[in-house]
């Protein structure tokens, strides 16, 4: 029963924030940091249809993640959302078109190998 | 404000918010009282007017946000690792603030996170392919 709460949050998380990257590149960079463009920003973000699915998979995959540490040992729950880290990185280069280069993919490996044993 | 200011200014604001936001759910968390079903509401209104927590939503909610605004100037693979330096401080302050052992393993650990972030700050911030280039970035 716990894989099923595994894939959850590793999924969930991952389509997430897969999600929210796409919904915010939609808008452009925020040039404007003051009152304008901080309205328009946060009506951006609750009206985005790709952020506002991005933050219910987000919610799914903290329920997950909720039920995992409920359920097993801390040890166990927190590297698998170092797993989440690397199949991002995957699936960016093919969701969100970016250039993958051998630095972002050795990033991502050593910073979900640091969670791992931070956890332990 | 450059680009490469605002990107750190907002690299400073994400860690910053993720690691006190946690730091003040971990305190309000603890302080709570245990649920009972003899006073349901006893936990929640605890939940609901506790500083500690109120403060950390707070903080979680603007850490979503200024993490939301990075993506519009940088890409996901560039942005999660670097506001992964979150994990270091949050290890750091639950040593000094809330007095928890970190083991050997974990400052490795720690080191091991710090190697993925310099690495990866390094790169372009946004490095997405345009169908027009061909291919390439």
């Amino acid at each position: 029963m716990n894989w099923v709460w595994v894939f959850v949050t590793v999924i969930a998380g991952t389509v997430g924030d897969l999600l929210n990257a796409k919904g915010m590149v939609v808008h452009g960079e925020i040039e404007d940091f003051g009152l304008r463009g901080l309205k328009k920003i946060v009506r951006h973000i609750f009206t985005e249809r790709l952020v506002i699915l991005g933050m219910i998979a987000d919610a799914l995959s903290f329920v997950g993640l909720l039920v995992l540490l409920a359920t097993t040992d801390l040890a166990f729950a927190v590297p698998v959302t170092a797993l989440s880290t690397v199949l991002k990185t995957g699936l960016a280069r093919w969701y969100l078109d970016e250039d993958v280069t051998w630095r972002r993919w050795a990033g991502a490996i050593l910073v979900a190998a640091g969670i791992v044993l931070i956890s332990l | 404000m450059d680009l490469k200011h605002q990107n750190r200014l907002f690299i400073v604001l994400v860690v910053a918010s993720n690691t006190v936001g946690n730091l003040l759910l971990a305190i309000g968390l603890a302080r709570l009282p245990d649920f009972s079903l003899d006073a349901p509401l006893r936990y929640p209104e605890a939940f609901l007017s506790s500083g500690w927590i109120l403060g950390g939503i707070a903080l979680m909610t603007l850490w979503m946000l200024a993490q939301l605004s990075m993506y519009t100037w940088a890409d996901l693979t560039y942005v999660l690792p670097v506001t992964a330096s979150a994990y270091i401080f949050t290890a750091i302050l639950g040593r000094l603030v809330l007095h928890e052992a970190v083991s050997p393993l974990r400052w490795v650990g720690v080191v091991i996170i710090s190697l993925g972030v310099l690495l990866v700050a390094e790169t372009p911030l946004q490095t997405q392919i345009s169908p027009e280039s061909g291919g390439q970035p």
